[in-house]
């Protein structure tokens, strides 16, 4: 009996050493699956009034086979020169455009020899594992494994307000803004955005763009050479009962102009119900062209009918 | 403003001090950023809790005293048996790591080297074994914005 107990645990002891090298196996294919796709931008920008001259490097994510590459919008808009590393090749890049909206900027690079990240089809979810990989201060393809902490955040970056952010516990740096945050698949799922600074509640925390946005706006920005996105000029929050209570109404926007009013609550729009806030915020981002619509807005006891203009967003 | 910006400034304005000319950007920014306005709360209520500390007479003993009472607090003498230990240990670990070193160390070949013959050394390039992180030639920074607030879910933007 302790003879069979003996020759048990130690093939129990060989069956678990098997399954930890076959989960490094399987993670090590993972990451090199993952960094082939992801990039290092260096961006100069010219001295101004207000600043100096500086040259800034960031993450970035290969998006075509055609050489865009999408990356962190604030690392890149502006700049004078930009640069694409993969490995010792080096391309000169062109800014196409990039959404303010979500944080997405997409470049653009002479090349047909570059490996476009597989896209997850939605967003991780909470506690999955999340594998950033991306150029932290410099050396390329750092990989920090951790997991999603939390999915839907609201931040305000720059002064300038995000939505729908992935929330992670895997450890960024600085050169990371752009990393490809990837599952345990090597999926792309998130477009490494910001960082929750030293000494903040949860400092550490890290936040991406989730692949929903960066699908939405890089397809755009592609496609039409510039960003694309229906906007109303409002901001709303699920109503009580069903639809959307207005609670700001930008001063030169649609919305204003059509009549709405912070506390008026959007129950149709364009002909359907308003029930869900996200799918009421997809609606209005597909628009691609300017377009009449109407509204149907509950404004205390009376309901009101109005036509607004849906227009493209100015991006400001 | 930038919120790294402000934040350097926040002390000064919260003590009706700096620079006149900062004073409206400084103002304008903390109405608008959550973060940044926190931040300015939270200044003024330590120099208003400093402000409300008073003063208490010293001793009259003199320095010398007061500091060796302290030291015998905080790094009281131990029992002569403990010390001696203590110093017994150090000893045999001193010695240990110069034995282990003495015999990890290569030793100096008996072969007589003439010019021409054996690897040639070269020195090192100078700086090549400090700072192994330094940045690449050219780049100032390694961006990753800041998070300057997370905000309340449910409001979204259209």
């Amino acid at each position: 009996m302790q003879v069979l107990l003996i020759v048990l645990s130690v093939a129990q002891g060989g069956a678990s050493d098997d399954a930890r090298r076959r989960l490094e196996g399987d993670l090590l294919a993972v990451l090199e699956k993952v960094r082939a796709s992801v990039v290092q931008v260096v961006a100069s920008f010219p001295a101004e009034p207000a600043a100096d001259a500086e040259t800034v490097a960031l993450s970035g994510v290969v998006w075509t086979a055609e050489g865009h590459v999408v990356t962190e919008a604030t690392g890149v808009e502006r700049a004078a020169e930009l640069v694409v590393r993969s490995g010792e090749r080096r391309w000169r890049a062109r800014f196409v455009a990039a959404d303010r909206r979500s944080g997405v900027a997409v470049l653009k690079v002479e090349d047909a020899g570059l490996v476009p990240a597989v896209c997850a089809e939605s967003s991780p979810r909470e506690g999955s594992t999340a594998i950033a990989v991306g150029n932290a201060h410099g050396l390329p393809g750092g990989a920090s494994i951790g997991r999603v902490s939390g999915l839907g955040r609201r931040l305000l970056v720059s002064g300038r307000r995000f939505e729908d952010a992935i929330e992670l516990e895997a450890p960024v740096q600085p050169g990371d803004a752009g990393a490809c945050v990837a599952d345990a698949g090597g999926r792309f799922v998130g477009l490494v955005q910001a960082v929750l600074p030293p000494g903040a509640a949860g400092d550490g925390a890290a936040f991406a763009i989730p692949v929903e946005w960066v699908r939405f706006s890089a397809d755009r920005i592609v496609r039409h050479g510039r960003m694309i996105r229906g906007w109303l000029g409002l901001s709303a929050k699920p109503a009580a009962t069903e639809g959307a209570e207005v609670t700001r109404v930008e001063p030169d926007g649609p919305a204003k102009r059509a009549g709405i009013g912070e506390g008026d609550v959007i129950v149709t729009f364009d002909g359907e119900a308003v029930k869900d806030a996200d799918a009421f915020k997809w609606r209005v981002a597909r628009f691609e062209q300017a377009k009449e619509v109407e509204v149907v807005l509950s404004r205390g006891k009376e309901r009101r009918s109005l036509k607004v203009q849906v227009e493209i967003d100015p991006q400001r | 403003m930038r919120c790294d910006e402000v934040r350097e400034l926040l002390a000064l304005y919260a003590g009706g001090e700096g620079v006149e000319d900062d004073r409206p950007e400084v103002e304008a920014h903390v109405a608008l950023c959550a973060g940044c306005a926190r931040e300015l709360d939270q200044v003024r209520e330590l120099r208003s809790a400093l402000s409300s500390l008073g003063t208490r007479p010293v001793p009259s003993a003199d320095s010398k005293a007061i500091w060796g009472a302290v030291r015998r607090e905080f790094f009281p003498r131990p029992p002569w048996k403990a010390e001696l230990l203590r110093f017994a240990a150090a000893l045999v670990v001193g010695l240990g790591i110069g034995a282990g070193g003495w015999f990890a160390l290569p030793r100096a070949s008996s072969e007589v080297r003439t010019a021409g013959q054996g690897p040639r050394l070269e020195a090192l390039p100078a700086g090549a074994l400090r700072e192994p992180l330094r940045r690449p030639a050219g780049v100032d920074r390694h961006h990753l914005p800041r998070v300057e607030a997370v905000l309340a879910p449910g409001e979204r933007d259209y």
